[in-house]
C-alpha cells in the first residue's frame, strides 16, 4: 500500500468522523476499532510531522465519537429516553397553542434582577457633573431661518421627493415587465427586487406587495430554493381565498439576501 | 460560662444571618452577561461551606414559591466539590409557571409553541441535531421566514446553542425547564389541533 493511499484514507477517516458529528446522527454508524487499527498502522510507518498532525487530527475526531456513543447510550438507556419518532408524530399532531401549554407545565423561569454596576454608575455619574447647563448648550445652535426658494419637479424626482409620472403608471409598467420577465423563465422574489441601493429595491417590494394584494400577481412557495416564485396574472383576479405572505424587508436582511449571497455565489 | 458561650451562639448566628443575606444578593442581582453566580465566586464570598448557607437559602426561598438551582457544566451525576464549584447557580420558580406567566415574558403563545417542540425533540435526540432536522420538524407549523428566525431567536436568549450546523439544549433550557417533565407532559397531551 503507498504512502499517497494510506494519507488518503486517515483523511476519509476524518472525513466521516465530522460528518457524523456534524449532522448529529448515529456514532455507532462509526466503525470505531477498525479506525483505530488503521490508525495505529498508520503511525507505525509514519515519522514526517505532518503524518503526525494528520493522525493526531484523525484520533482526535475518532475520540470525539467514541465520547458521543457513550452519551448516547446514556441517553437510550435512561428510564427517561423518549422515542424521537413518538415526539415527532406528537408535535405534528399537537397546536403550537397547546404545546405552548406543555411548555408552561415544565418551565421555571429564572429570578434575577438587573442593577447598574459601580463602574457603570460611576461612569454615569460623571457625564452628569460634566454636562453643560442646557442653557449654554441651546445657546450654541444656531438661529432657525425660514426661507422660501423655487424649485423644479426634475429636481423633485432627482430628490426622490416626487414620482416621474403617476403611481398607476408606475405600477403598469411594472406588471408589464414582471410579465415579460416571467415568460423568459421563473422570477424568485429576492432575485427580482434586489438592485443596486436599498431604496430601488424597497420600491419594487412595496409594488409587488400592491400589485398581489390587488390581484395582478401571485406568489408561490419553492421550497427548494426556499423563495417566492412570482407569478404575474394576465388580467386582475379578486380572489376571495387568498391570505396574506410576511415578508422581512430591513436594510440587515438586504444586505444579507442581496449583498452577501450575491458575494457568495 | 454560660454568658460567653451565648456570646459566642448570637455571633455565629449574626455571621450565619450575614452570609445568608449575602447569598441571597448574589444569587438574585445580574453581574455578568447571564443570571448566576459561579460556585467558586460564592465560595470566596460565603467561605467554603457555602452550600450550606445555599441550602437555608433554599428554605427561605421556599416560602416565596422560589428555589435555588444548580447546573453543573457537563454530564454530572454525583457531584464532587470541584464539580459544585464550576457549577452556575440561579434562583428560579420552585412551580411550574402558568401560561400567562409565559405570555408576559415577551414571547407569544406561537413561538412558546414552537420552542416546546424544538426542545422536546431535541432532548429525545439525545441533546443535539443538526438545524435542518429542526427546520424541518417546525416548517410543517410555521412558515419558513418564521423559522429561520425563531432559531436564531432561541439561541440568542440561551434555549439553544450552535455549533456550526449542529443545535443543543442551552443553558437558560437546562436551567429553567424540566426536560423530563417537558417530554412526559408532552406524550400524556391530548393531540387534537
Amino acid at each position: 500500500m503507498g504512502k499517497k493511499s494510506d494519507k488518503r484514507r486517515i483523511e476519509r477517516i476524518v472525513k466521516a468522523c465530522k460528518y457524523v458529528i456534524k449532522r448529529g446522527s448515529d456514532p455507532f454508524e462509526v466503525d470505531v476499532p477498525r479506525y483505530l487499527k488503521v490508525l495505529r498502522s498508520y503511525i507505525e510507518s509514519s515519522l514526517s510531522p505532518e503524518d503526525l498532525a494528520l493522525d493526531l487530527n484523525a484520533l482526535e475526531n475518532v475520540s470525539r465519537i467514541v465520547e458521543l456513543q457513550g452519551d448516547w447510550i446514556k441517553s437510550r438507556s435512561s428510564t427517561l429516553y423518549f422515542d424521537p419518532m413518538l415526539i415527532e408524530w406528537k408535535i405534528k399532531s399537537m397546536s403550537l397553542k397547546n404545546l405552548a401549554k406543555v411548555f408552561a407545565s415544565a418551565w421555571r423561569p429564572i429570578v434575577s434582577i438587573s442593577l447598574i454596576s459601580n463602574k457603570g454608575f460611576e461612569t454615569a455619574a460623571n457625564y452628569w457633573v460634566n454636562l453643560p447647563p442646557l442653557k449654554g448648550r441651546w445657546g450654541r445652535l444656531p438661529e432657525a431661518s425660514v426661507g422660501t426658494e423655487l424649485t423644479s419637479i426634475e429636481d423633485l424626482i432627482r430628490e426622490k421627493l416626487a414620482l416621474k409620472g403617476s403611481f398607476s403608471e408606475m405600477l403598469e409598467k411594472f406588471w408589464e415587465t414582471l410579465k415579460k420577465k416571467y415568460v423568459e423563465g421563473g422570477v424568485y422574489y429576492w432575485n427580482f427586487i434586489c438592485s443596486e441601493d436599498f431604496e430601488s429595491s424597497l420600491l419594487k417590494a412595496y409594488m409587488l406587495s400592491f400589485l398581489s394584494t390587488y390581484g395582478y400577481i401571485h406568489l408561490e412557495f419553492d421550497p427548494s430554493s426556499r423563495d417566492y416564485i412570482i407569478i404575474p396574472n394576465e388580467r386582475r383576479i379578486e380572489s376571495e381565498n387568498s391570505y396574506s405572505i410576511t415578508v422581512s424587508f430591513s436594510f440587515d436582511e438586504w444586505v444579507r439576501r442581496c449583498k452577501c449571497e450575491s458575494k457568495e455565489n | 460560662m454560660n454568658g460567653l458561650g451565648g456570646v459566642n451562639v448570637s455571633r455565629k448566628r449574626i455571621d450565619y444571618l450575614s452570609k445568608l443575606r449575602r447569598a441571597v444578593q448574589l444569587l438574585l442581582i445580574q453581574r455578568h452577561r447571564r443570571p448566576g453566580v459561579k460556585g467558586w465566586e460564592l465560595k470566596r464570598a460565603l467561605g467554603r461551606r457555602y452550600l450550606n448557607i445555599i441550602k437555608l437559602v433554599d428554605e427561605e426561598l421556599a416560602r416565596f414559591g422560589l428555589t435555588v438551582k444548580t447546573i453543573f457544566t457537563g454530564d454530572v451525576s454525583s457531584p464532587t466539590a470541584e464539580d459544585y464549584d464550576k457549577a452556575i447557580f440561579l434562583v428560579t420558580f420552585r412551580e411550574p409557571a402558568k401560561i400567562s406567566d409565559v405570555l408576559t415574558a415577551g414571547l407569544r403563545i406561537d413561538d412558546v409553541g414552537a420552542l416546546a417542540a424544538s426542545l422536546a425533540y431535541i432532548n429525545s435526540k439525545g441533546g443535539s441535531i443538526n438545524r435542518r432536522e429542526l427546520e424541518s420538524i417546525l416548517i410543517e407549523k410555521l412558515p419558513r421566514w418564521r423559522v429561520d428566525s425563531l432559531i436564531d431567536r432561541f439561541i440568542r436568549l440561551g434555549y439553544l446553542e450552535s455549533e456550526g450546523e449542529l443545535l443543543r439544549i442551552g443553558w437558560r433550557a437546562k436551567a429553567e425547564i424540566d426536560l423530563s417533565l417537558l417530554s412526559l407532559n408532552l406524550l400524556s397531551s391530548s393531540h387534537e389541533g
